[in-house]
């Protein structure tokens, strides 16, 4: 029996292309056999109607092209998430919504074999064409085990491959892909009956000679210091300390790197465009905007290969466990702390992150406060306004003041996370009920190394999407307007300017600009924070990304000083209203402009992926909304403590 | 699907252990660490998806189950079930009924 749903394969998959669904339970190898097969033409999107990501590859058998769709993880077909709902869909063919596969394949842990066998009875009584892939036969040999694979097909009815850490193996299993109407099906089906089908996964691992694995001696190990509640809370905040550490020390170098890369473009285009618009907007727009931002990428890569590492080992679920009880405050559960944890490089892995977890409402909780954590974007942000507001050498007891006051904003970020999570987990209570809690803690394992390298890989190509697609765009956007409209030497003559005074014009300018057009209309709103039309401009285009907004305000001080733009900003004063002539960069203002930032959704990055992973425009609006409203209040509040302070 | 349902909570109340007052009867929240126990049956009155899914996770009648480690604070545990570690939170382990053994 094939099933034939051309209209079902994913964008870009030419009709007839055959599909094979995988289904296994979490940490059964799924996603590293997907990866294994798919590698770098793997594509993710949603199933309709649902918050549930859809991850589908092509590999290829033989001549031919075969879709490869990676199922949620799921312990049972008895569905109690829209994750797991998505599985009983997809394997049900009169499901509208959802396309059958050809094929499924269940994977089952060698290691757990009695019970990855109750899942392999849910699926079979669906009839698809199904083949078995049996993982982790490694791990099991090596922790005292045995299967016999022949004995295993012989009592299943089903073909069964075995696979060894994604590779070993596999030329067989796509051997097997090309011919789905050869698959065996059972001769007779195992039962439905919760009790009998326990008696019919033991019968069949005794057939099959399945012995017991030792409890694997490392993992326990481990695990006993790992899971102490002292030793394990002391290794859990070292790692944390670790983690941030290192994505500060360790990627300083390449950073750096990349900042002179940048640094020398901008000298060969000083030295070589004779023209001053073009080698503005070369050096500003172009090199200035996307340098600024791609100096981010090495810390990014490194963050995501620790979280991918550290997942893969399986110390996540650890960490989870460990944190579940402070999560629990937050009405939240272990699993969020490390989506939450990922928004710290960036709030997208974090929204994905989110998908581990089972219960939809815990899912937009987390959501909704990941984007407050302070992610890589803000630090360029951060960097700038606690420059201007603190020097270099002040201290705060035996502490660096610009140090303590850059973890204060990360502490409050986090705190901020938490309580929006607890609020809107608890709006969310009253629909619906809640999930029980249970998280698999697997063993200690090495994480495929093409696993790590695709997620990082991933990653970076999204970031670099993200700096072509919206910063690029957003810079150059930003220059037109700061330089249009141009005025020719007899308008600047009229207006009383030395037309050989470069600095003098560059001002007049800015000042005629569209981009101060834009402030200036904004400016009743942002006024009570002290913001004047400069700062707002780049508020404003800090809404598509916020490193845009340093971007802004080098462009607007270059324009007033572009010998020196840091001194430029540092002595900006207002230029009209009532406060004119007062420097503009008020420790008040500064403030605000740091609350600001830390609660505004400037990203519209985030909102895309909001709006991917929830399937509507509902939450990413909810979720701007709400930010900016506390964004303001917050901010005003910190303008006016500050101003009460100084 | 609901026929399966209905029959695991039918199970619970005649996994009573006899003589034991109602209220009484020791659940997997009761286990101390390191101790053992057999999965007697379900609490009656919660959810039954609830009792299913943790069915289907090897928490089933019969089952041996030993509680392995207590995060900070008490809660979650880990358990040794069907052949792996599991956590759990005393929102469930107070629904599973044992024997201690």
């Amino acid at each position: 029996m094939t099933h034939h749903h051309g209209g079902g394969a994913g964008p870009g998959v030419a009709t007839g292309t055959r599909r094979i669904a995988l289904v296994g339970s979490p940490n059964s190898g799924k996603t590293t056999l997907f990866n294994a097969l798919t590698g770098l033409r793997a594509k993710t999107g949603n199933y309709p109607g649902v918050t549930v990501a859809r991850y589908e590859g092509l590999t290829r058998v033989g001549d031919a092209d075969v879709l490869v769709e990676d199922l949620p993880g799921t312990y049972s077909l008895e569905a109690i998430s829209p994750d797991e709902q998505v599985v009983v869909d997809v394997l049900d063919p009169t499901s509208p919504a959802t396309a059958t596969p050809d094929g499924v394949i269940v994977l089952l842990d060698a290691t757990g074999l009695r019970r990855s066998l109750r899942l392999l009875a849910q699926v079979l009584q669906r009839e698809l064409p199904t083949t078995v892939v049996l993982t982790f036969g490694d791990e099991l040999t090596r922790r005292g085990g045995r299967v016999d694979v022949e004995a295993l097909t012989r009592a299943l009815g089903v073909a069964v491959l075995a696979v060894r850490g994604g590779q070993d193996g596999l030329a067989a299993l796509r051997a097997h892909l090309g011919d789905v109407a050869a698959w065996p099906s059972p001769p007779v089906l195992p039962p439905t009956e919760p009790s009998e089908v326990s008696a019919w996964a033991t019968s069949v691992a005794a057939t099959a000679g399945w012995t017991v694995p030792d409890v694997d001696p490392r993992t326990r190990r481990v695990d006993a210091v790992l899971l102490h509640p002292v030793a394990g809370t002391v290794v859990f905040l070292a790692t944390m300390f670790a983690f941030f550490q290192s994505i500060f020390t360790l990627a300083a170098p390449a950073q750096d790197a990349v900042e002179q890369l940048f640094g020398w473009l901008g000298g060969l285009v000083e030295a070589h465009v004779g023209n001053a618009v073009l080698a503005g907007f070369l050096g500003d727009a172009l090199i200035g905007g996307v340098g600024g931002v791609l100096v981010f990428l090495p810390q990014i890569a490194l963050l995501f290969l620790l979280i991918s590492l550290l997942e893969g080992v399986g110390y996540m679920a650890r960490a989870a466990f460990l944190m579940d009880r402070v999560m629990s405050r937050a009405g939240l559960e272990g699993r969020a702390f490390v989506a939450l944890l990922s928004s710290v490089a960036c709030a997208i892995p974090g929204i994905m992150a989110t998908r581990t977890l089972p219960s939809a409402r815990d899912r937009i909780a987390t959501m909704m406060g990941a984007p407050l954590m302070t992610c890589s974007a803000r630090l360029p942000v951060y960097v700038l306004l606690i420059g201007l507001l603190v020097d270099d050498d002040a201290r705060v007891g035996p502490l660096p003041a610009q140090g303590t006051l850059m973890f204060a904003l990360y502490l409050l970020g986090a705190l901020s996370a938490m309580t929006a999570a607890w609020v809107f987990a608890r709006i969310g209570r009253r629909q619906g009920p809640s999930l029980p809690f249970y998280m698999q803690m697997p063993p200690y394992r090495l994480p495929s190394v093409r696993s790590v390298l695709l997620a990082v890989w991933d990653s970076c190509l999204a970031f670099l999407r993200k700096v072509t697609r919206i910063i690029l765009g957003a810079t150059i956007v930003l220059w037109l307007l700061l330089n249009l409209p141009a005025h020719g030497p007899a308008e600047l003559a009229a207006a009383g300017l030395d037309t050989t005074d470069d600095a003098a014009v560059a001002a007049y300018t800015l000042d005629q600009s569209y981009a101060a057009d834009v402030g200036r209309f904004v400016e009743p709103v942002f006024a009570p924070l002290g913001f004047d039309w400069r700062i707002d401009v780049g508020v404003v285009a800090s809404l598509s990304a916020r490193e845009v907004f340093v971007a802004t305000l080098g462009q607007v001080a270059a324009a007033e000083n572009p010998e020196d733009p840091a001194a430029a900003l540092a002595q900006m004063t207002v230029t009209d209203g009532p406060r004119a002539g007062e420097p503009l960069f008020t420790p008040p203002t500064i403030a605000a402009l740091l609350v600001f930032f830390l609660y505004a959704l400037q990203c519209t990055s985030t909102i895309g992926v909001m709006r991917r992973e929830t399937g509507s425009w509902k939450w990413p609006a909810i979720a701007f909304g709400y930010m900016f409203v506390l964004a303001w209040v917050m901010a005003f509040a910190a303008r006016s403590v500050v101003g009460v302070l100084t | 699907m609901t026929d399966v349902i209905a029959r695991i909570s039918r199970r619970a109340p005649e996994a009573a252990s006899p003589g034991m007052p109602a209220g009484h009867l020791p659940t997997l929240a009761d286990l101390p660490v390191g101790a053992g126990a057999q999965i007697v049956g379900f609490v009656d009155g919660h959810e039954v998806g609830t009792a299913r899914r943790l069915h289907d996770l090897g928490f089933e009648p019969g089952a041996h189950v030993q509680a392995l480690r207590r995060a900070p604070f008490g809660d979650p545990v880990v358990f040794q079930v069907a052949d792996y570690e599991i956590a759990l939170r005393s929102t469930q382990t107070r629904t599973i009924r044992i024997a201690l053994t």
